[in-house]
């Protein structure tokens, strides 16, 4: 079996700043697979992007920041990292190395260690606590050098691990569930040392802890990384944990990075959007919060089997750069988008509507006037003169049953560069793209 | 301050389970004034969620309120019920106790006057009825209460082969008429739904977590309550989506001036939304007060704790100050007979050892806390040993 020896000579502090995991391109879809009606109806497989092309490093030392809302694929990337999860397409490099490339694994597996985010369910409550912490001991046959007993040097090991991450050597034997979450998420803390890897995915580790056992296990892994020289990836979904524990941070969105930034500048000055978003809508632990003034992101989060087109925030986002020679305002430009989006998805209710006016008056309803009555429905905000013809032509258009013309008129008058191209760089937003 | 709407006095309720008796709530006494958000705070499993249980009367088996009062004001019923019975200990001036009062009474007041939303949007809904259906459904048990108060049933009240029959021969359509329906939409389209009409005849599986909560919101209102009771309301639900249904309660409570009792984890939403704030631990109020009061001026260290723990989002560079040890248990046996917060204070004192009572504490008015040093200043040389409280 072929085995990096620990590289206990190299002294860690020199190697600091150099990339030790390189992500690039990186996709990660879920095909759900094709049935066979699918198949004789002619419709391919609709996969669920969950990572769709992400690339960043992480250097030695370092803790990088992966946050986003929940399904944005920032579990799915610390998965398909450590190869719990086979990419794809795209690479992940170890050190330097492609994994890709590298036959086996077993080195980079002692390398590269996880903490789930729910301790009652990444122990086996069937063994003592102290055997979790001693298997991947046993697995990598650990001690490496060869010298003294393997079975007492592994039970001192284990004893040192414990007492390391605040717990006794007394409560080795118990079972898990006879510790509480903090202290179980400190065992499985121990486990992954268990080994001196380098890196550490952390996949909201303090997410099922309380907020005063969370503040232990953050000051925990703060100074075991200070002491073994560790290199974190610490995903979450909580800004506050994050920024307090990260030098560096990725901001995730349906599949994609939308911007990458030094912790302090994050905060201090965010830039995408969806950045901004995210940070004002987090309420804060201050007396002054009341008189904050939130303006939440409207709308969900769309389908990642079917993400908008151009910019994926575009959808939500506060800041659509509207079509040259257009010149409207932020959220009547928002409400014409609704309506465009809802003809491409064709969800507009035409025959209720059509029904509800022909109960009301005599005889069938014109188009116009389903138009009109759909208009009141679905644009709850003053346009000005000519779009809100131009946006009445459209549904005229869809009271005909026509979507396909209704969305080409509309598109060939509203198209903003958000949707037809995909943003670029540290900040992917066209907003900051020269 | 002003007279009360509702005022909690000694609430206890316990869970009888094959493990033992877990004091889930114990003597919790609080004052909610009209108009006003009376947040309550604390970790898992400290009683937040079983005290918002008790105070719309939905403890099941095999838990029991044991003890105290739930007082509502209802000058009416309070008249009524003592004309029927000079003597009765159900009504006190305006107030009526809800846990005295007769089953048919309780029900009208509870069914109209207080509402309820719960954590998890996705489970609290009947995932084969329409949303519209069932807000209508809400409605409709308001319309019925309003018409004859001593009378109300909801559709699903009661069991039996009679029962059976005919809840499966006549259609639920029945029950909910069709003015509900339109009421149901009107409210959709106040908690901001977009096109209600046609989102009201869909099912909960194709709203969104943030969509749902909206409609649970949106049914919470249907009775008009007097009193709304949510229970981590935004919990399951992202901070960009919980950030929307916090402007939307917001808004609507500034609109309907409903009271509102909040229990969260989350000390960002008690700031948020919240007037007066209880801090709950193992069971207890152990501190309460205004919001001012509890971040400004903490007299209980646990208080101190869940503050020092929290990370803030505006300052990276504080160090976290975290609370030691873990929650206790809530089984009676485990339960000490002194300060439950004893054993991770790091300013516990001998006094300690006896249970400390309610005081008074600097501040507002009504801002109590349930430790000594809200009495006394803390005296270093009076401090429990280190490790007192380790076992084997």
């Amino acid at each position: 079996m072929s085995r990096d020896t620990p590289s206990v000579e190299t002294a860690p502090t020199d190697r600091h700043g150099e990339a030790l995991v390189s992500v690039r391109d990186l996709e990660k879809h879920y095909d759900t697979g094709v049935s066979l009606l699918d198949r004789l109806l002619g419709g391919g497989s609709n996969p669920v992007r969950a990572v769709d092309g992400v690339s960043f490093d992480i250097n030695r030392g370092e803790t990088l920041g992966l946050v986003g809302e929940s399904g944005c694929g920032k579990s799915t990337v610390g998965q398909t990292i450590l190869r719990l999860e086979s990419p794809t397409a795209g690479s992940v490099s170890f050190d330097g190395d492609p994994l890709a490339e590298r036959g086996d694994l077993t080195g980079f597996r002692r390398n590269a260690q996880i903490l789930f985010q729910d301790p009652f369910s990444s122990l086996d409550p069937r063994m003592p606590v102290g055997e979790s912490i001693r298997q991947p001991l046993e697995i990598h046959d650990w001690p490496w050098d060869g010298q003294g007993n393997p079975a007492e040097r592994r039970h001192k090991r284990v004893a040192e691990l414990i007492e390391r991450v605040g717990l006794s050597t007394t409560q080795l034997d118990r079972y898990p569930g006879e510790f509480s979450g903090g202290q179980l998420q400190r065992i499985g803390i121990a486990r992954a040392l268990a080994l001196d890897p380098d890196f550490v995915v952390l996949d909201e580790p303090t997410s099922a802890l309380d907020v005063s056992v969370q503040a232990q296990v953050l000051n925990l892994l703060a100074d075991l990384q200070s002491e073994f020289d560790l290199t974190y990836l610490f995903i979450s979904h909580d800004l506050g944990v994050i920024r307090y524990i990260c030098d560096r941070i990725a901001v995730m969105y349906l599949g994609e990075i939308v911007e990458t930034a030094p912790a302090e500048q994050l905060f201090t000055d965010p830039r995408h959007p969806y950045t901004e978003a995210l940070l004002e809508s987090v309420p804060r632990v201050d007396l002054q919060e009341r008189e904050r003034d939130i303006d939440p992101l409207a709308g969900d989060v769309p389908s990642p089997r079917n993400p908008p087109s151009g910019c994926r925030f575009r959808t939500r986002c506060p800041a659509v750069i509207p079509p040259d020679g257009l010149d409207i305002e932020q959220e009547s430009c928002r409400a014409i988008t609704d309506v465009r989006d809802r003809i491409a998805d064709r969800e507009i209710a035409v025959e209720t509507t059509r029904d509800a006016l022909a109960e009301t008056t005599e005889g069938e309803p014109g188009e116009e006037r389903v138009a009109a009555r759909l208009y009141d429905r679905l644009v709850d905000v003053e346009l000005p003169e000519p779009e809100r013809r131009r946006v009445q032509e459209g549904l005229q258009a869809v009271a005909a049953g026509e979507w396909d013309r209704a969305a080409e008129h509309l598109r060939e008058r509203y198209e903003s560069v958000c949707e037809t191209d995909h943003p670029t760089g540290q900040v992917s937003c066209h907003l900051f793209e020269q | 301050m002003g007279e009360p709407i509702l005022r909690v006095e000694d609430l206890t309720t316990r869970f009888f389970t094959e493990e033992g008796q877990i004091n889930a709530v114990e003597g919790v006494s609080f004052d909610v004034e009209p108009g006003e958000v009376f947040g309550i705070v604390g970790e898992s499993g400290s009683g937040k969620s079983v005290t918002a249980l008790s105070l719309v009367d939905l403890v099941e088996s095999p838990g029991r309120i044991t003890n105290g009062s739930v007082w509502f004001r209802e000058p009416a019923l309070a008249a009524r019920i003592r004309e029927d019975d000079p003597d009765t200990a159900a009504a006190d001036g305006e107030m009526v106790d809800l846990r005295r009062l007769d089953d048919n009474e309780r029900r009208a007041l509870r069914g109209t006057e207080f509402a309820m939303i719960f954590q998890d949007p996705m489970s609290s809904f009947n995932p084969s009825i329409t949303v519209g259906t069932q807000i209508a459904e809400a409605v409709e048990v308001q319309r019925r209460a309003t018409a004859n108060p001593r009378a109300v049933r909801s559709r699903t009240q009661g069991f039996g082969l009679l029962k059976f029959l005919t809840t499966s021969m006549v259609p639920t359509v029945d029950y909910v008429s069709e003015e509900s329906r339109d009421r149901a939409v009107e409210l959709l389209d106040t908690v901001g739904i977009p096109d209600p009409a046609s989102r009201a005849t869909e099912y909960p599986h194709q709203f969104s977590g943030g969509m749902l909560q909206r409609a649970m919101i949106a049914q919470a209102l249907a009775t008009e309550p007097s009193v709304l009771v949510a229970d981590e309301p935004t919990t399951a639900l992202d901070v960009t989506i919980q950030a929307q249904i916090l402007n939307t309660l917001g808004d609507l409570q500034a609109e309907y001036g409903m009271t509102t009792v909040l229990i969260t984890h989350n000390l960002g939403v008690i700031a948020r939304m919240c007037d007066r704030v209880g801090v709950m631990y193992a069971g207890e109020f152990v501190e309460r007060g205004s919001l001012e009061d509890l971040f400004e001026r903490p007299s209980h260290p646990y208080t101190e704790g869940l503050l020092g723990s929290s990370p803030a989002l505006d300052n990276g560079d504080r160090r976290l100050q975290p609370i030691a040890g873990n929650v206790p248990s809530l089984l009676d046996e485990e339960m000490p007979d002194r300060c439950y917060f004893a054993d991770r204070c790091p300013k516990a004192m001998s006094e300690c050892l006896d249970k400390p009572p309610e005081f008074d504490a600097d501040g507002s008015e009504g801002h109590r806390a349930r430790c000594y040093l809200a009495r006394d200043a803390y005296d270093p040389g009076d401090a429990l040993p280190e490790g007192y409280f380790d076992e084997s």
